[in-house]
């Protein structure tokens, strides 16, 4: 972690926790550059909480911060990321192909942003950053079944939702 | 052999492949036969897979280098011709635009101010602006130098302060703030 070794390996310690942040705020997002502002202000709160790298809370701190941060963030669907501009391009693929899948993931994460917050984050946190269910309940302070259960209804309640668009 | 209802419990630990081997056979085995809980199961994993996919779109969206953001030719020309359409408006404004003068905020005087629309990196006499946010600007090139994003009632158009050394102009010049119309298409490309 930073500070414990040279400048340069910290320097690129905290890049690297910058980096994570900021994934998980465009996972909630879904704009580069609010994501980017909200991390820098996950950041300057941890600062300002005396939360230093060099401690073990430090990440999931951040990380439950920049998700609150970005569950109030105001919602503006319209900006999100195009889908489209980012999927991968499979050989022999059909445009069509590629089309109907972003159209898919469009509506997965339509679905996603409509769910309680704490659902959401949990299953953001299980699904997208594919970290265990004890790293969630770090970051969220939630016991591990608490997150299991947040985790389980937010599955079914997607796949409730999405069933009814088919 | 279990029912639908222990059968959809063990969900969760299914996907997130933390199902014993017994438990795991228990459950195949209902899925085998049970056509509601095998179409929930396939649901599930698509979701599943859908989701993770979300991530990895989301993990480079965060690492991206925006020069590099795939462009297609027709949102290339979709953009020069907006492009052109506003250069053609605005110069045809600039012909015939009245000079206004005004204060500042903060009672000092500017010296420059010009609108930032809704675009990602606009020149401002010497300078390039780049607009991170409704409410934000960034100066690229410009050291020594204040900007003040001031709210006008079009939400699309921002007037922005400059003080200092901005444009390397006397601090004593008039500001001047263009009322330029409200472009055709402001939409991001």
């Amino acid at each position: 972690m930073a500070g414990s070794g040279r400048d340069g390996e910290g320097g690129a310690a905290i890049e690297q926790v910058r980096r994570r942040v900021v994934g998980l705020a465009v996972k909630l997002v879904w704009r580069r550059d609010d994501a980017e502002d909200l991390a820098q202000e996950a950041f300057r709160l941890a600062a300002a909480a005396g939360v230093s790298p060099g401690e073990e809370r430090f990440v999931p701190w951040l990380l439950r911060t920049v998700g609150n941060l970005c569950l109030n963030h105001r919602r503006r669907k319209t900006r999100w990321v195009p889908l489209e501009w980012h999927l991968e391009r499979p050989p022999g693929r059909a445009a069509e192909d590629r089309a109907e899948t972003a159209e898919r993931l469009e509506r997965v994460r339509e679905a996603v942003a409509a769910l309680p917050d704490r659902q959401r984050l949990a299953l953001v946190l299980r699904t997208m950053e594919q970290m265990s269910y004890e790293a969630i309940a770090s970051v969220m302070e939630l016991s591990v079944p608490a997150v299991r259960t947040h985790v389980h209804l937010a599955r079914r309640r997607l796949i409730e939702l999405l069933g009814e668009d088919e | 052999m279990l029912g639908c209802e222990k059968t959809r419990i063990r969900l969760d630990d299914w996907l997130d492949g933390a199902l014993e081997a017994e438990a795991l056979a228990e459950v195949s085995d209902h899925l085998a036969f049970c056509d509601e809980c095998r179409d929930r199961f396939q649901r599930a994993l698509a979701l599943q897979d859908d989701l993770a996919r979300l991530g990895s779109i989301a993990d480079r969206v965060a690492v991206e280098d925006r020069a590099s953001r795939p462009r297609t030719i027709w949102r290339l020309t979709r953009f020069a011709a907006a492009a052109a359409v506003v250069l053609m408006v605005g110069a045809g404004y600039l012909m015939t635009r009245p000079v206004r003068t005004g204060v500042a905020p903060g009672g000092r005087e500017p010296i420059a101010a010009g609108d930032v629309r809704d675009s990602e990196l606009i020149p401002l006499g010497d300078l390039m602006v780049r607009r991170l946010k409704s409410d934000r600007v960034r100066l690229i090139g410009a050291d020594d130098c204040v900007a003040v994003d001031v709210r006008s009632s079009n939400p699309k158009v921002h007037i922005v302060w400059l003080y200092g050394q901005c444009l390397n102009q006397p601090a004593s010049a008039p500001p001047a703030e263009p009322e330029m119309p409200e472009p055709r298409d402001t939409r991001r490309l």
